[in-house]
Order: structure tokens, then C-alpha cells, then sequence
């Protein structure tokens, strides 16, 4: 078998970078999104009273910025008022 | 920074750590709003919870060191879960898997907890100076109480008052009591709240060992923090005794007409409800029957007193660890308290007095506030 080439064509940089976004409780949604909106996610998640949380999925780690590394999150919802 | 993974193993760590109250939980933020942090910080209890059910606990992390365990959420929780007691559960964690993270302070603590048996590392020989020349007998076979007056006092000789004025009391009404001298150490609460649970028991077990040895049947305790552990915990060890806090005693007394008052303090006070002796162990009456029995004080409630009452901030090893100013909360009480109109802020427990009297020098000085136990006021007018 013949050894497969790399592919070396160059990104776009105009190309939008998207970001997964997995919803793990009640909206039980996976979407993508910009990564301006999955920064919008991120900022609403925490600058609200119910405690939600959001994961790197490659990192399995909370996080609390989106870094340029990050593809994949899973946002953990917080459940204020009885859940 | 390091992170036990977000697995069944990391859940299961936290679970064989004592975390598993987080099962429980919700979600209802009853926590969040309860936890007296939001006075000057953004810290959700709640979404503690949310991150241990998840095992996505954050070892460096420096929310896990904030909990000062005044128990107002688990107090509050319609599920009962014990929050303090999952906090606890990642605290055991990271001592075990990252002991860098711990607060440098704490780490100095334990050494010295380790070492010598008391909080400063200071000599063994000198825990009973406090007691020099008051002609206090060593605990015997003939003793009837074992008064134990707690590192805080023992050592720290802006508390050394306290453990003298609950002396002279007892000795003033002629109650054949006796302390261990040298032989006691610390009770161990502090580091058990940390999570040091090995430490906190070789504590427990030399002060069970002391006292069953010399026959101790009877304690009369200044902490609420020694209190509790000894009801609670040395119980499960073997260390089986009664135990009052001094508040208990003097208010008994006061019942049987043991106690009298021979002058006036003309003085508005204001009474601030230690947690561990209100919210941990029900005890919130008695501290304010001795202080209104006593004439010409015009005793006052705090803004938040009794259940509600809000923690000075010295508990669950918080004593022990640095607190940034603006996010002091013996600072809003003392002020709170000088608001009022009060001229003394009394209390009966040494964290609190530390805390508060910390306050007052950084506010200025003693013209502001008098910090007192009440072990202190009574001394003064008997």
C-alpha cells in the first residue's frame, strides 16, 4: 500500500473555527457553533446564579475560557429552583 | 494545574472519602445563597456538588479551602445533604494526591500538630503557663472535672485571659476541678475539617489515652470547636466522658443559685452566636441567660443571630489560613455590632475572639469594640 500523502493544503484563515457544544441535561442537544457563540455559552453559563459548568471534551477538564485548542464542551447546567 | 479525572474512579475517590452526601443534591441553590461567602465573593456550594458528582474535581483549585464549615447551608438544605462533609472529602483528596496545593499555612499547622501537639509548634512544657500562680491542681484520681481550655487559650496570649477568668470562676464557687497540664494536646477538630483525618485521629487518641488513664469522667470545655469533636468523634474512639461548655455550666449554676453576681456591668452588649456552639450543637440559649442575668447589661442580638447566625470565619482550619481584607467576616460583624450601638461584643469561643479582636486593630484599636468571652465578663462581676 502506498504510503498516504499529508494533506499540506493550508487552512483558510477566513474560515470560521467551530466548536461543538453538548447540552447534558435538560435541552439534551449537540449543536456547533461559532466560536464567538460558544463563547457567549461559556460567559452566560457562568455569569448566571445556577451554577452550571462547562467541560473540554478533549481535556475532560472545567473550563472557564474558550482557548483556541478547544473543539469540543459539554455544558453541564446548573438546576437552580428544583431541577 | 493537576486534576483527578472526570471518571467513575475520581466519583468513586470522593465517595470513599466521605463525599457521597453529594448523591442527594437537587440542585435547588438553597447552599449558594445560604453561604455567607456571597457577602464578599462569587462561591456556589451548589456547583461544587455538580463538579464531585462529575468527578471533575480541580486539585489546585482554591474554592475547596474556603468552606470555614459554619454548617449555615447543610443547616438549610431540604435534602440534608452534608456539604461540609464532601468539601471535606476533596480536602482528604488533595492532601493525599496534591499536597502542594494545600495553603502553605495549613501545611506549618500540621507539621507542628504532628510534632509537638499544638497548632504554633510552640514547647509542650509550656501549654499550662497560662496557669501560673493561680494555684490550679493537676488533674487526679480525686478530681472531680477536667477543665479543658484549648490550644487557643493555652497558647496565644491574647486568649490567655480567658482560660485564667474560667479558672478563677470555678474556683470561686468551689468546684474541685483540675487540667492535665502538659499531658493534653490539641482536640484535633481543625485538621479534621482540613481533611487530615490520620492526624486528627492520633489526636483523638492521645487525648482519649490521657484522660481514661487519669479517670476523667467530667469536662468542662471553652471551645465549641473541642466540644463537638468530643461529643462527636472521640465517642467512636473509645473516649467516653461528659461534656459542657462553660456557657452550659454557668447557666446551670445560675438555675441552682450557685452563681451570683456582686456588681453591675452598665454596658449594652451584644451576643454573637459561635457556629459551632449554635449551629452544630444547638446551644443558644444559655450564653444569653448568663449575660441578660447579669445587672446593667442591656444585652442585644446581632443582625443575624441564633440559626442565622453569621460565621466569623475561623472555622473548618480557615483559622489557620490567610483571609485577604474585604473578605473578612468577622470585619462586617464587628461593624455590624458597633452599629448597633454595642460597647462589647461578647462570645464563648476563642476562633471568634481571635477573629473579632483582629478586626478591631485593624479597625483602629480596643476604642471601638471590647471583645469578650463571657467567661471574662462573669470573672469581672462576681
Amino acid at each position: 500500500m502506498e504510503p498516504l500523502e499529508p494533506d499540506l493544503t493550508p487552512e483558510d484563515p477566513l474560515k470560521e473555527r467551530i466548536v461543538k457544544v453538548h447540552y447534558f441535561f435538560a435541552k439534551g442537544e449537540t449543536k456547533e457553533v461559532s466560536e464567538e457563540e460558544a463563547k457567549r455559552i461559556l460567559s452566560e453559563t457562568y455569569s448566571s446564579t445556577y451554577g452550571g459548568l462547562i467541560v473540554d471534551v478533549k481535556t475532560n477538564k472545567v473550563i472557564y475560557q474558550i482557548n483556541s485548542d478547544v473543539e469540543e464542551i459539554v455544558v453541564l447546567e446548573g438546576f437552580a429552583d428544583g431541577g | 494545574m493537576e486534576a483527578v479525572a472526570p471518571s467513575k474512579e475520581a466519583i468513586d475517590m470522593i465517595k470513599d472519602a466521605g463525599g457521597e452526601a453529594f448523591k442527594l443534591c437537587f440542585q435547588c441553590g438553597l447552599c449558594t445563597v445560604s453561604c455567607p461567602w456571597n457577602y464578599v465573593r462569587i462561591f456556589m456550594p451548589h456547583q461544587i456538588i455538580t463538579q464531585t458528582k462529575f468527578g471533575l474535581v480541580e486539585l489546585g483549585e482554591e474554592k475547596w479551602w474556603l468552606c470555614s464549615t459554619c454548617n449555615m447551608c447543610v443547616s438549610r438544605c431540604p435534602r440534608e445533604v452534608a456539604i461540609t462533609d464532601i468539601i471535606r472529602s476533596v480536602r482528604k483528596i488533595i492532601l493525599e494526591f496534591g499536597y502542594r496545593a494545600v495553603p502553605k499555612s495549613l501545611q506549618s499547622v500540621m507539621g507542628n500538630l504532628t510534632s509537638v501537639g499544638n497548632p504554633w509548634g510552640e514547647n509542650r512544657e509550656s501549654r499550662a503557663h497560662w496557669s501560673d500562680g493561680l494555684d490550679i491542681p493537676l488533674f487526679n484520681k480525686e478530681t472531680e472535672v477536667l477543665y479543658f481550655s484549648c490550644c487557643v487559650p493555652a497558647y496565644d496570649q491574647k486568649l490567655m485571659g480567658v482560660a485564667v477568668a474560667t479558672s478563677r470562676i470555678l474556683k470561686k464557687m468551689g468546684v474541685n476541678f483540675g487540667i492535665l497540664g502538659t499531658k493534653e494536646i490539641c482536640c484535633g477538630e481543625s485538621v479534621r475539617k482540613v481533611g487530615n483525618d490520620k492526624l486528627s485521629e492520633n489526636l483523638a487518641r492521645n487525648n482519649i489515652e490521657v484522660f481514661n488513664q487519669a479517670g476523667v469522667k467530667d469536662v468542662i470545655v471553652t471551645s465549641p470547636h473541642c466540644y463537638v469533636t468530643f461529643n462527636n468523634e472521640y465517642p467512636k474512639k473509645g473516649g467516653r466522658f461528659k461534656v459542657t461548655h462553660f456557657t452550659q455550666y454557668l447557666a446551670e449554676q445560675l438555675d441552682k443559685g450557685k452563681l451570683q453576681f456582686s456588681k453591675e456591668l452598665c454596658k449594652k452588649v451584644v451576643y454573637h452566636d459561635p457556629c459551632y456552639l449554635g449551629r452544630h450543637s444547638g446551644i443558644y440559649e444559655e450564653p444569653r441567660k448568663v449575660l441578660s442575668s447579669i445587672p446593667g447589661v442591656t444585652l442585644m442580638d446581632e443582625v443575624n443571630s441564633r440559626e442565622n447566625s453569621l460565621c466569623c470565619g475561623g472555622g473548618g482550619g480557615r483559622i489557620w489560613m490567610e483571609t485577604k481584607s474585604g473578605e473578612r467576616f468577622s470585619d462586617m460583624l464587628v461593624k455590624q455590632a458597633v452599629e448597633l450601638g454595642a460597647e462589647v461584643l461578647a462570645t464563648a469561643c476563642p476562633y471568634c475572639i481571635v477573629n473579632f479582636k483582629d478586626s478591631v486593630l485593624a479597625m483602629g484599636g480596643k476604642d471601638v469594640l471590647e471583645i469578650r468571652d463571657i467567661s471574662e465578663i462573669v470573672q469581672e462581676v462576681i
